[in-house]
């Protein structure tokens, strides 16, 4: 559902991807590890086309009504409807936007792509209701402006609302378990394993094996220095808990 | 009816005035000179003068205006739709009181509800009301201003409310200035006077709107010089919100507040339409334990230009102002924003927390921003900021991750940032009524804008008329 081939990519004329390759199957949970500052979170944007971003050569794509698409010459909002969702790993504040209204534009706009009805007031809220149930969050959060005061628990957990409302084909959640505690992170493992489904993908980009106990990847990459320099099944995610990135990093320098 | 060219020949419109008040008392014909010539002890500022630096009177002197010299509406029975749409502006539970291209109609539906307990006309009052009475409102912070000065020599008709002691006004008094294509060019001059005693508590609207906005076609083009003055005795409470939507006009509008102890006062300037507008809001605490807030919001498109001087005096200790004025600046629209805040010797404990921020949204539109705060206390309180910026990257992108397009992104930004303003508004009414208005704002946006815009304006011009369009039935 999602090839990437040979991606360079660059911010403000720094190369951070330098040939990175990668392929998402229908079904299927990746996980994404790799030491700070290795070019993960630039991925993640790449997908989702921030303008910042500039890609020098390879491509991105994806699976759209059976058909493999270009992704890079789409505008954001595009890829968004077409089934890709990025959690981000700093979700951005919006003062002054209800969170309501804002998931309401998001829902109404995926209505209009797919040529459905769009959602009234009344009809959203419900919707809101029952997905804020299902991810075990206090209604309060729907009133409130968009992650303006949120905790940093709060605001991942907010990314995965939006995940719920926008029911994406290819979540790619960036880092969605950092700073979460236990019960918030096992919630929202849980709320993310609800919303699986069988022709629906998971990228996790991760720096901790926990999560993955939970929703237990079918391969797990090794990213460095903008690059996939390895890939592994699970036990790859205990081994790099275990005994750190040093190995690794060491057999790829060889 | 005199014409004149507005500032230039204040002194010949103030020889028209005193014929026509003849019937009233000398002291008021005194009175009105006296602030006449104050008004003009200055002459007329040009930008050399620092309060008028970035606001050129140019496009008032140019003009041509008529002086409108009768009290009451004398147009006949105002037609029903007009009074049907006016009406259904009015905050909720409101009391309306209707100035039509500057004279005071009381036969409008819904102000036979005012009571002469708290209300008289400013006619009324000024024969009831001896020197004292004046010179108080006459003399206080703000009123040696020359458009200040000019309403209190020149006004033909206002508004004084006087409430009693622990009076409580369950219903707020929304006072409408309405102008109307059968004056286009009239100079409205009218007065407000509200005082509030100890304990009493009221609600005020002021919105000075031209039929423009309610038809959508930009076309009168008078020019409204207000004086709205309040004074709160201790623990008074009060709340004022004003609204200038008149896309064509001129407005000069001064507001002075005077607070006494414990005493609490609302503002919110709401400014979303004139070709130029003056605003000068002078508040001085009189006594300690007083709290005022100044919230403010101006929205600009084409050419407009508004200018917000605003001056907080803390003479005394343990007082607080909050103040937060925001701006959206689309095409070539230009605001000025400057407030002083004053914290003298003996405002000790004292709290200002002032902020002025700016959203541009073309790069022809311009703000000149000058937050100034004067501390002579040691033991106080005080931040003060300001800022200009464009639409955040950040922000837009995340929404555009979130399947929204650009246009409808950029509307949502644009409305968030002036629903940060809009939000602090603590009265639910109050709060939904300016909520309408910016709304409103969008609409005028849409239909002014031509698709051949550049992409800023197209961007929230698209989002604008899809406002327009959900509100199709
Ligand atoms: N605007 C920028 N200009 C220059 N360098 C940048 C810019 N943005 C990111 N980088 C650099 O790109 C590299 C990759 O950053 P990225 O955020 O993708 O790392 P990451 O793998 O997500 O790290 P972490 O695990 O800490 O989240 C870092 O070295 C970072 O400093
Ligand atoms: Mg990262």
């Amino acid at each position: 559902m999602l090839e990437i081939k040979n991606l360079h990519a660059a911010v403000d004329g720094k190369e951070i991807l330098s040939g990175l390759n990668l392929k998402v199957n229908a079904g299927e949970v990746h996980a994404i590890m790799g030491p700070n500052g290795s070019g993960k979170s630039t991925l993640s944007k790449v997908l989702a086309g921030h303008p910042d971003y500039t890609v020098s050569s390879g491509h991105i794509e994806f699976e759209v009504n059976l058909r493999m698409k270009n992704v890079l010459d789409m505008a954001p909002e595009e890829r968004a409807r077409n089934g890709i969702f990025l959690a981000f790993q700093y979700p951005v504040e919006i003062p002054g936007v209800p969170n309501s209204a804002f998931l309401k534009a998001s829902y109404n706009a995926i209505c209009k792509h797919q040529g459905a009805k769009e959602a009234t007031d009344e009809m959203f809220g419900r919707i809101l209701i029952e997905k804020c149930k299902l991810l075990n969050m206090d209604e309060k959060f729907i009133d409130r402006e968009v992650n303006v005061a949120f905790s940093g628990g709060e605001k991942k957990r907010n990314e995965i609302l939006q995940m719920a409302v926008i029911q994406p084909r290819l979540a790619f959640l960036d880092e969605t378990d950092s700073g979460l505690d236990v019960d918030s992170l096992r919630i929202v493992a849980e709320g993310v394993n609800k919303l699986r489904k069988k022709d629906n993908a998971i990228v996790l980009v991760t720096h901790y094996q926990r999560i993955l106990n939970y929703i237990v990847p079918d391969f797990v990459h090794v990213l460095y220095k903008g690059r996939i320099i390895k890939t592994g099944g699970k036990e790859l995610a205990l081994q790099i808990e275990a005994n750190g990135y040093d190995q690794i990093l060491k057999e790829f320098q060889n | 009816m005199t014409t004149f060219s507005t500032i230039q020949s204040i002194q010949e419109a103030w020889s028209v005035r005193k014929t026509g008040l003849q019937d009233t008392r000398r002291q008021t014909i005194e009175r009105r000179e006296r602030a006449i010539n104050l008004a003009l002890a200055k002459g007329i500022p040009n930008t050399r003068d620092e309060e008028w630096k970035y606001t050129s009177l140019r496009p008032l002197i140019d003009r041509q205006f008529d002086l409108i010299d009768g009290l009451r509406h004398d147009g006949g029975p105002v037609d029903g739709s007009l009074v049907a749409r006016i009406n259904a502006r009015l905050a909720v539970n409101a009391i309306p009181i209707v100035f039509i291209n500057g004279r005071l109609d009381l036969s409008w539906p819904g102000s036979e509800a005012l009571d002469s307990d708290y209300f008289r006309t400013l006619s009324e009052a000024e024969l009831e009301e001896d020197s004292t009475f004046w010179d108080e409102w006459q003399s206080t912070q703000g009123m040696d201003q020359l458009f200040a000065g000019i309403n209190a020599g020149l006004a033909h008709e206002g508004v004084v409310l006087v409430l009693n002691a622990e009076q409580f006004l369950k219903r707020p008094i929304h006072i409408i200035h309405l102008a109307t294509k059968d004056h286009p060019n009239a100079a409205r001059i009218n007065r407000v006077v509200v005082s509030v005693p100890e304990l009493a508590d009221v609600i005020v609207y002021e919105e000075f709107i031209s039929m423009d906005v309610l038809s959508l076609k930009p076309r009168v083009g008078e020019w409204t010089n207000s004086l709205t003055q309040f004074k709160l005795g201790p623990k008074a409470k009060c709340a004022y919100y004003r609204i200038v939507s008149s896309p064509n006009s001129f407005h000069t509008g001064s507001v002075t507040a005077v607070l006494d102890r414990d005493s609490q006062l609302d503002t919110f300037s709401l400014a979303i339409g004139s070709r130029f507008a003056r605003i000068n809001i002078d508040v001085k605490f009189t006594a300690p334990g007083a709290e005022c807030t100044l919230d403010g919001l101006y929205l600009l498109q084409g050419e407009e230009h508004v200018d917000h001087h605003t001056t907080v005096d803390h003479t005394v200790g343990n007082c607080k102002t909050n103040q937060l004025y925001k701006g959206i600046l689309a095409d070539k629209g230009r605001a000025v924003f400057n407030g002083k805040i004053y914290l003298r010797k003996d405002a000790q404990g004292s709290e200002a927390y002032q902020s002025n921020k700016n959203l541009l949204l073309s790069s022809e539109a311009e703000v000149d921003t000058k937050p100034q705060l004067e501390i002579d206390a040691n033991d106080v309180k005080a931040t003060h900021g300001a800022a200009i910026g464009s639409i955040n990257p950040a922000e837009l992108f995340y929404l555009r991750s979130r399947c929204i397009g650009e246009a409808e992104a950029t509307a949502m930004l644009c409305h968030g940032f002036a629903e940060e303003c809009v939000m602090k508004v603590k009265d639910d009414d109050a709060r939904a009524l300016l909520r309408d208005r910016v709304r409103e704002w969008f609409k005028l946006f849409a239909l002014t804008h031509s698709p051949s815009d550049p992409l800023t304006t197209k961007v929230i011009d698209l989002a604008a008329r899809k406002i327009l369009n959900e509100e199709k039935p």
